[in-house]
């Protein structure tokens, strides 16, 4: 009787509804001559003082939109002490940077590249080489329509172009709008993923992206204080170790993994995970499943970039 | 009109200037206060756009405290919609005016309101996919593997109902179900000889049960603050204060346009008044001038046109015929019964010469002069004028005017003129017809030479002026004979003009013009003058024409007098012969006036009687010395019987009265002869002798 009741519980408990992820529009809508100028700025050393590092150095559309170092080395080779998110997909994130700080893709373009220890230039000194160079003042002038180049269209354009950085049409997705199904090991992944609880906090349009989460909500983790988290930031004891929940999508790319790169693979990662957020121990089934599970969310590369 | 323009001066265009100034104003404050009106929706708007979807937050917040896979992009989608609408709204133009300091000041209460619950919201998920995920294993997942402690039924029992105690307190929401759960899963942490997936079981479920235990207060305690937070109560407390201030700037706005609404109102209304002043003074100026132009035009007396008028429009006639009519002796009528029965009588003629048959001919009636009434009519043959005229004389002269029970008649001139200039010639005409023609009409013609005659009269007076400087008035003496005798026994002197180029002129070419002028006066001492030289000089007795009317004149008077005193010695062979005239007034006068001559030594004598209004008892008054037989008689005695029987009567009357008699105008024996046989002493004429400048003494036989 008693575990009749149980069953039905959980049947409610976790057949409510939709599935907790929905896909990715196939289709985003960005303004292109934007966008354009934006790519050439996200590929140009010119926004560092050096000019030795882009946007691109640590965000590398050959690795997911993000950095396969454990931590990006900035000008000057200085070393950051994170490990670089992907900059795919951000647009749908609620919030930028590992601890959250930036609220728009806005303020998190300049984040960087003021960064001492990534891009180091200011504002002025951003125009000042921009306005240097007359292809990037006739570019700006066809799609601005002024004939000096402002900080504030610089960080617009990137934006646009990040904007435009989504991977569609994954397998999972493509499952989730009815077009294929998965392989029975993927079924049976997606299945434990939901059941284990991962989907908790892995939800939403970017599998994550949209809530903070305690590195080691059930067993402890070890703490850097050097890192920033979200402690960092309010102050309060209960944030220490608390780190936007990242985006699972295109994940099986994006390695190392979390945010000081300590899963150098998507089996360690899952194993860690489980043991430190989920309090439980996942046998070799599960993690091979929900393996398979994470890597049908791989999606295509973004137009802009084909 | 310019002046009354002026008049008005600067008022109307002030007033319209304050009038534009405050309509300007109010379709501004109108358009601020549609621009306020949509502001204020556009604010409520997003009042209400927070508002659900703070409910539609809450809302998601509890389906995902409830159900593992709600969406928390929801949630967070939600938190940025309510961040982003808070920001419009915070950034309305329309807060930032000082009247909203108090909105203003709410919603920054608002604002930090929303930063704590966000965080709250960020703590509640992070808490809540840890509960979720713990309860999921405690009820669902360990249930699964609970079964690898079939063989140990005290620990699967522990287990079972741990697990229900757990799942009452999920079902119930209510954490006093855990507690002393943790030391009652102790004996599970003492199990000994556990397998390695025993082992694992027992350590995830205590790992779990532990979390549940410490943070499932706390998670309702955390769902229950987020549940009461009450950003809506905020939201409302926000809405008010901006209702309320909005309500304070709609009532400024309102008096504001209430104050507009009103000064233009009195503009308007001022502007109304000026120009109803405006118009009656320009009404008022209006009759004026109209009444003026009618003074101009009309005779305000008989309401006829004036003669200005018809000046201004004798030139626009069409084949004109003037009528004009003077009332005769209409001096002596004011003077008489006083000048306003004169002018009740001159309004009643205006009305009378309205005769109906001269409708025909378009009249149009003036008044042209003091008793002048001027009809002009139009296109009428002379004929017919002339009838027009005798009905207006006939009606006018039979009508009885009644004045104060008095009936007045008149009689009137009337002079028909069709040749232009139309009022000079019928005046003129109208002047001399006053003389002559006093019972006819008198028709205008060119032939009368009327103009020519005013012309002769002026050269005329010029040429008695000219003799009178030059000694050109001389006199020319004829002799009047004794007819028994046939001696002269005395000289008439007749006065003779000598002009420039010495031909002698009569008296008949230029008398009748010099008695209308002050020479006339200095032609009679003249010829006075000349009388007493030639009786200086001669023996002989003399005889001067004087006007009976002269010898009212005072000058001429003492002209006489001082003569005949100075010469008196041959005052006694002076006679005066007085001329009657037509118009002498003062009988009494002029035979005093004699009776001083004659004692002065001269004798008198009557000139031309028999002729004019002579009577007997006249003369007789007139106590004159001699009569002499006007010309006329004796000339045409001898062919007519009443002229001769006249003539005899006059010298019977004459011989019995003792009175002397001389015959003028004799031409022929046969006249002197019959003179002579009627006992008559005197004649003179061309049978004895023509008028000459020599003083001769014909030689005839009888």
């Amino acid at each position: 009787m008693k575990r009749i009741f149980f069953t039905l519980f959980v049947l409610v408990l976790f057949s409510w509804g939709q599935e907790p992820i929905s896909p990715l529009p196939t289709k985003v809508a960005y303004h292109h001559d934007k966008a354009a100028i934006g790519q050439r700025l996200f590929s140009d050393p010119i926004l560092s003082k050096d000019m030795t590092v882009a946007c691109v150095s640590c965000h590398s559309f050959d690795f997911g939109g993000a950095d396969p170092r454990s931590v990006s080395l900035g000008i000057q080779g200085k070393k950051g002490n994170i490990q670089s998110p992907t900059v795919y997909n951000a647009r749908y994130n609620f919030k930028q940077f590992w601890n959250g700080r930036a609220d728009s893709l806005k303020t998190q373009a300049g984040g960087p590249i003021h960064n001492p220890v990534e891009m180091a230039v200011d504002s002025q000194l951003v125009e000042k080489r921009l306005n240097a160079d007359t292809r990037y003042r006739a570019l700006f002038r066809r799609v601005y329509g002024t004939s000096r180049i402002t900080y504030d269209q610089v960080i617009d354009a990137i934006v646009e172009f990040e904007k435009a950085l989504v991977t569609p049409n994954s397998r999972f997705d493509r499952f989730l709008r009815g077009e294929t199904e998965l392989t029975p090991m993927e079924a049976e992944g997606y299945r434990r993923f939901k059941a284990y609880g991962c989907a908790s906090c892995h939800n939403g349009i970017n599998i994550g992206g949209n809530s903070f989460q305690k590195m080691g909500l059930f067993v402890p983790y070890a703490y850097d204080e050097r890192v920033e988290d979200r402690f960092a930031l309010t102050k309060e004891k209960r944030h220490k170790n608390v780190y936007k929940v990242p985006t699972l999508r295109n994940i099986a790319l994006t390695a190392p993994y979390f945010h000081d790169a300590s899963a150098k693979t998507l089996e360690e990662a899952v194993q860690k995970m489980s043991h430190h957020n989920l309090g439980v121990e996942l046998n070799g089934e599960d993690v091979e499943t929900i393996v398979a599970f994470l890597k049908a969310l791989t999606g295509e590369t973004p137009e802009v970039l084909r | 009109m310019n002046r009354l323009v002026l008049g008005l001066g600067w008022k109307p265009f002030a007033t319209l200037l304050v009038g534009l100034f405050s309509l300007g104003l109010l379709i501004y404050f109108y358009a601020q206060q549609r621009q306020l009106e949509y502001s204020y929706k556009e604010v409520r708007g997003n009042f209400h756009a927070i508002d659900s979807t703070y409910h539609r937050l809450n809302h998601q917040v509890l389906l995902n405290s409830l159900f593992a896979y709600s969406d928390q992009d929801a949630i967070m989608g939600a938190m940025r919609g309510i961040k982003e609408k808070f920001k419009v709204l915070n950034s309305a133009e329309v807060l930032h005016r000082s009247q909203y300091k108090k909105t203003r000041r709410k919603l920054q209460a608002l604002r930090i309101h929303l930063l704590s619950y966000e965080e709250m919201l960020e703590d509640f998920l992070m808490l809540n996919a840890g509960i979720k995920n713990s309860f999921a294993f405690l009820t669902s997942l360990s249930a699964e593997k609970i079964s690898v402690f079939e063989d140990d039924p005290q620990a699967s029992h522990l287990l079972f109902s741990i697990i229900a105690d757990v799942s009452r307190s999920r079902m119930l929401a209510d954490a006093s179900f855990l507690e002393g759960i943790e030391s009652k899963a102790l004996p599970l942490s003492r199990l000994k000889k556990m397998s390695r997936e025993q082992a694992s079981f027992v350590r995830s479920f205590l790992i779990h049960l532990h979390f549940i235990a410490s943070n499932y207060p706390q998670f309702i305690k955390t769902l229950s603050e987020i549940e009461k937070a009450d950003i809506d109560k905020d939201l409302e407390a926000a809405e008010e204060a901006f209702l309320n201030d909005a309500k304070t700037d709609f009532a400024f706005l309102e008096r504001v346009f209430f104050v507009l609404l009103v000064l233009l109102l009195v503009s308007v209304v001022t502007i109304a008044v000026l120009l109803l002043r405006m118009g009656i003074e320009n009404r008022r100026l209006h009759t004026l001038k109209t009444q003026l132009r009618y003074s101009l035009s009309h005779d305000l007396l008989t309401g006829l046109y004036s003669r200005k008028q018809f000046e201004e429009v004798q030139n626009a006639f069409e084949h004109p015929t003037l009528i004009l009519i003077n009332i005769n002796h209409f001096k002596h009528v004011n003077d008489f019964y006083g000048s306003a029965v004169g002018n009740a009588i001159l309004s009643e003629m205006a009305l009378l010469i309205r005769q109906p048959v001269l409708e025909a001919y378009s009249p149009e009636y003036f008044r042209l002069g003091g008793d002048d009434f001027g009809i002009v009519v139009h296109a009428v043959e002379p004929e017919r004028a002339m009838q027009l005229a005798t009905t207006l004389k006939k009606t006018i002269e039979s009508y009885a005017f009644v004045v104060d029970e008095i009936d007045i008649y008149i009689t009137v001139s009337v002079v028909i003129n069709r040749h232009v200039p139309l009022l000079e010639n019928a005046d003129l005409l109208l002047k001399q017809a006053r003389g002559r023609y006093r019972d006819m009409i008198a028709v205008y013609s060119e032939n009368l030479k009327l103009k020519e005659n005013a012309q002769l009269n002026i050269n005329v007076t010029r040429e008695v002026k000219e003799a009178l400087e030059s000694d050109g008035i001389v006199a020319w003496f004829q002799p009047i004979v004794d007819l028994q005798s046939g001696k002269t026994v005395k000289f008439e002197a007749l006065v003779r003009m000598k002009t420039a180029n010495d031909t002698v002129k009569g008296p008949a070419q230029f008398l009748s013009v010099a008695k209308k002028t002050p020479y006339y006066y200095r032609i009679t001492r003249k010829m006075i003058q000349h009388v007493f030289e030639a009786m200086q000089e001669t023996p002989y007795y003399f005889s001067v024409n004087i006007g009976m009317r002269d010898l009212e004149d005072e000058k001429l008077m003492d002209v006489l007098r001082e003569t005949l005193t100075q010469n008196s010695h041959f005052a006694h062979r002076l006679e005066i012969e007085l001329l009657e005239s037509e118009e002498l007034d003062d009988l009494r006068l002029v035979r005093t006036l004699i009776e001083e001559l004659k004692s002065l030594g001269c004798t008198i004598a009557i000139d031309d009687f028999g002729s004019g209004y002579s009577n007997f008892s006249y003369i007789v008054n007139l106590n004159a010395d001699v009569l002499k037989i006007d010309g006329s008689l004796i000339s045409t005695m001898l062919e007519n019987e009443i002229s001769y029987q006249t003539v005899k009567t006059i010298a019977d009357f004459a011989k019995n009265m003792g009175l002397a008699v001389v015959g003028e105008f004799v031409e022929s024996k046969e006249t002197a002869v019959a003179l002579k046989k009627m006992g008559i002493c005197c004649a003179q004429g061309y049978y004895f002798a023509k008028p000459s400048e020599e003083l001769a003494e014909p030689d005839i036989i009888f």
